[in-house]
Order: C-alpha cells, then structure tokens, then sequence
C-alpha cells in the first residue's frame, strides 16, 4: 500500500476515543413514515434499528457508511413474533435477537433458528441487536471497519484478497468483494426457505431471503451484500412451516467458545421418511459473501439415510467447490472447519 | 487507545486537572448546559432564562420529541436512574454513557472499550443488561436504568446487587477491576431471574462481559456465593 492511501486513512473521521459523530435523529412511528423520510433525506439518511452495527461503523468513522441523519424505528410496532400451524413463523423487524432465542415456538419448531440466535455475540448485543438487523448487518471485514477505501467503502479493491484474508474472507471466491456475511440467524433463514417482508416508496413487497442477501449487489453506484435500495426496510421475516416428519440443526465453529463471529458454521433441515432423507436443506454461514447452499451435499443426502459414512461424505461434498484465497495470509483453514461444522450439524440430527 | 483512554478518563475524575482532556471539557459542557439556557429544542420552547428550577418544571421533559423539526436538537429529557428521576440534555449522538459518566457523574459505569466489544459499560435496562456505550440516551426515556451505583435502592436489583458486591470482596472477583462493575450488573440481570443458576446459566449470562486479567473463575465463585446468599436469604 502507498504512502497516499495510508493518508485517506488516517485522514478519515476515525476517531481516537469511539464516539458517535454528530448526526440528526428522525423518528418514525409506521413504515412508510420511515421510508418517506428515507427517500425525503436521500443516501445522507440511514434506519436505525438497535443500532448495535450502525452506531459501531459510526464511531470506527466507516466513511460510506456513517450518516448524517438517521431514521429511528425502535418505536414501530414491529417487535413481535407469531406462530401458527398454518402459517408458519412471522418475526417483526426489531425483535430483539434474545426473543428469537428464548421463543418457545421457534425452538420447538424451528430449533436451528433458535440455536443460531442463541449463538449471535453476547445477551447485552442480543438484547439491543434485531432480526432484520442481522440479516442486513454488514460484514465485519477488519478493513471496512478500519474505514479502508475498499470496495464496500467508495473504493475500488478488496484488500482481504492480498492482506489478512484468515476470519473474514471467503472461502467459495467473490467477484469485487470477497468480505463474509457475518450473520448467524441468516444462515438459519436460507436453510428454512425464509422470505423477507420489504417496504418500499411503492408499497410492500415480498421476496425470498436469497434474493435480498444475493452476495453482491450494486446499488446505486455501490457495492453492498444486501439488494435493499436506500429507501428501503424489511418490516417482517415468514418462516413457512415446518414440514412434517423435519428436523433442524446449528453447529458454529469460532475463535473463541461466545462473543464471536463464525469462522464457519452450517444450518441442516432434513426431512425423512422413516429413516430415510426426503429432502435436505444444508446451508453454510461465515464462509461466503452470502450464506452459501450446498446443493450437492443436499443432493447426495436425499435418498441415504444419516450414518457416519454418509454423514462424512456430504461433508466432503459441500466443500468440494471451495476456492480458498491463497494469496495473502490464505484462509484454506477455514475449508476443514466448515467441513467440520457440517459433520458436526449433521450428526446432532443422526 | 481504548486503554489509555479509560486510564487517562479515570485519573481526571480524580484530579480533574488536565486541561488537555477534551472529554472533561464535554462533561463539564454537559453539566453547564443542562442548567442553562444552552439547551434548545425543547418540545418547541426556547428557555430565556437559564435556571435549574426553570428546566425541571418544565412539563415537556418526560417524551422525547418526535416532531422531526430541528432533527439535530438537543433536548431536555427525563431519565429514571437508580429509582430517581433525573433531568437531563441530550444530543441525539449521545450514548446513555456519555450521559451516565460525563453529564450526570455516575462513573461507577465504565467506558473501557466504548465500541460493544467488552461489556465493561454493561447497565440494566427494564432489568434486561445493555451495553450502555452504544445505548442511545434518548432511548432510554420511559425505561428503569439501573448502573452498579443502585445498591443504595430498596429494590429486588438493589438486594441483589448487595449480596453481589459482597460476594465479590469475599471471593476475590476483581483484579485489576476494570470490568467489575460491568460483570456485577450482568450477574445482577442472572440472579434476578434465576436464583439458582447452573455453571451452564453463569458462563452464558456473563458471555459478553470479558476481563482482561482472566480471573473468570473468581467471578463465577462470587456469582455462586452471591445465589447461595439470596438463598439463605443472608444478603
């Protein structure tokens, strides 16, 4: 790196001591009084939910992604989670990630839900931080949140991909932007054929949680991990139900035993027909731009059922396309611990 | 650096004689304002006068605005803290430890790594702990704050909170103590729900509140001291 870059660094609004820039506080009691602010504010305006990734990026002074206003919904009456047979789980935008966890439905019905929010940093940060907050948060990559002009940041380069690409690079390649989604819940979105409820200027509309978490989007001239438009919000995540005769599981793999963002982890829904898989829903978190299916592992596993053998070599199986950065530090590491967490999940299931 | 910033806040509160610490000229802002004729946009009223009895009565205080008006306004709001209710400016870019710490002089609430990483700042909100660093002050109107200074309440927190801190003296749950007050109001929301917690139930509450000296086992005897205590009723 040039000793000019090291200026726009050092030049940014970092700040020594972690306080929150001055910005303007915009309250809103409905959606569309959110969303009518957003698109009255312009790109200078973002929502603010629990805050806990929008206010972090705001004191590390992440240029592209500290506002000058923000749109306050913590008063919308979006915190809420329903169940029923028939219709399966709606979670409100702000519920706190600690209700997901502790959701007596969701752990009955929904147990890798559960057990993902139950792994989601710490009770302080799962009791501010919120369902659609995680979805969207962005990725914890140390140069975006050290204010590095990359690709998610007004620049033009991924520095992962030549620099320190060990906890937050990922493992099944990228195109501009090669950060991980950090989220745990997600992960448990995808494998449960979620989708996300977003309001817009022209109303609501519904679309499956693939679809909002692509792995790269352009929006706008910038390069971001989610589709949502600036004036945009999710309102409500659906969960349809559970098949019959399903079952789920979690497994995460980090650095440390809490208080940590996946190094790897792997969301499983199966279903059987005795012993046997009908269908196989198996999803990898913290490995890729976006929560990565493992279609031939899924494949492989319908038709088997789950023994050690089987499980080993749908593990084998949903790693075999991974493509490791070799350059820089290299995170090939991270190919046998998303491996690991898949034999893992698996066999909790077993 | 987190470190030496917290070191640098500490030994102000002291002396109070650095005049190079910005900080401290905030908290003193702070305080001079929230008595003064500095604060505006207060529901739309501008004070003439600046007096303490004049802010207090005012009757606008408890809700923040929602007007959208002035979006970058401070305002005049009631928090309720350790049972009292405590009139105070806030700037939408103040966090409820900036408030805490640096307007109200509640420094029992730390600031260690002010970025949700540590846990050190850890309050209790409608008794479920937050981290008060990234706590918006204008969210906390219209919710019960309790910070690790509560012990005086008589309250169920404040019970706790005694039978904690007496169990952290006898079973040496602090080193260099930087933590201590964050990792007690965590154990205080863990007791307050669960009177006989498991070794499981200690280690996931106190997840999120790390201690750099990695006296973890202190803290988790002085946790199962402080439950045998309310047990006994002895606290």
């Amino acid at each position: 790196m040039d000793a000019g870059q090291w200026d726009i660094i050092e030049g940014g609004k970092m700040s020594s001591n972690n306080e929150v820039p001055k910005y303007g506080l915009l309250t809103a009691s409905t959606p569309e009084e959110a969303v009518s602010l957003l698109t009255q504010y312009g790109e200078q305006a973002r929502i603010m939910s629990g805050g806990t990734d929008l206010l972090y990026l705001m004191k590390n002074g992440v240029v592209s992604k500290t506002p000058q206003y923000v749109v306050d919904i913590s008063g919308l009456p979006l915190n809420y989670v329903n169940y029923s047979a028939s219709d399966g789980l709606r979670i409100g935008a702000t519920t706190p990630i600690a209700t997901i966890a502790s959701d007596p439905n969701i752990a009955q019905y929904y147990a890798v839900l559960s057990q993902a929010a139950a792994t989601v940093a710490a009770p302080q940060i799962r009791n501010q931080g919120t369902a659609a907050g995680d979805v969207i948060q962005d990725t914890w990559c140390w140069y975006l949140r050290n204010n590095y002009p990359c690709w998610q940041n007004g620049g033009n380069v991924c520095y992962g991909v030549l620099g320190d690409n060990r906890y937050y690079q990922s493992i099944f390649g990228g195109r501009l932007t090669f950060a991980v989604n950090p989220g745990d819940t997600p992960v448990a979105y995808y494998a449960l054929d979620a989708e996300v409820t977003v309001q817009g200027p022209g109303g609501s509309s519904t679309m499956p949680i693939s679809q909002l978490l692509p792995g790269e989007a352009i929006v706008g001239g910038i390069v971001k991990e989610n589709s949502l438009q600036h004036n945009e919000m999710i309102t409500e995540i659906h969960v349809p139900p559970p098949p019959a005769n399903s079952m789920s599981a979690w497994y995460k793999v980090r650095a440390r035993q809490s208080f940590d963002f996946a190094l790897a982890s792997a969301a499983a829904v199966l279903t059987f027909n005795g012993s046997t898989i009908s269908h196989a829903s198996l999803v990898l978190g913290g490995v890729d731009v976006a929560p990565h299916r493992a279609t031939a592992a899924e494949s492989y596993l319908v038709g088997n059922t789950l023994t050690t053998t089987t499980i080993q070599e749908a593990a084998a199986k949903a790693v075999a396309d991974a493509e490791p950065l070799t350059t820089g530090t290299g995170n090939s590491f991270r190919v046998f611990l998303a491996q690991g967490a898949v034999s893992k999940a698996l066999t909790l299931l077993s | 650096m987190a470190g030496e910033d917290s070191a640098r806040g500490n030994s102000n509160e002291e002396t109070g004689s650095n005049p190079l610490d910005t900080k401290m000229n905030r908290r003193k802002f702070l305080k001079a304002s929230a008595i003064s004729a500095g604060v505006v946009g207060l529901g739309g009223i501008a004070l003439s006068s600046g007096n303490a009895t004049t802010v207090i009565e005012t009757p606008t205080a408890n809700v923040p605005s929602t007007s959208n008006a002035d979006p970058f306004a401070s305002q005049i709001v009631t928090l309720n803290i350790n049972g009292k209710d405590v009139q105070v400016g806030v700037e939408p870019r103040d966090m409820l430890n900036n408030i805490l710490r640096d307007s109200l002089g509640l420094i029992g609430t730390k600031r260690p790594c002010n970025r949700m990483e540590c846990g050190g700042c850890t309050v209790l909100i409608d008794d479920v702990p937050h981290m008060s660093c990234t706590y918006p002050a204008f969210r906390a109107v219209g919710h019960k704050i309790i910070t690790v200074e509560g012990y005086t309440m008589s309250s169920p927190e404040a019970t706790v909170l005694n039978a904690l801190q007496q169990a952290w003296v006898e079973e040496d749950g602090g080193q260099c103590s930087g933590c201590q007050p964050g990792q007690i109001m965590s154990a205080t929301a863990l007791l307050l729900n669960n009177q006989n917690p498991s070794l499981d139930d200690i280690k996931t509450a106190m997840s999120g509140n790390i201690c750099r000296c990695g006296n973890y086992a202190g803290i988790i005897a002085s946790i199962q001291t402080a439950a045998l205590k309310l047990q006994g009723g002895s606290a």
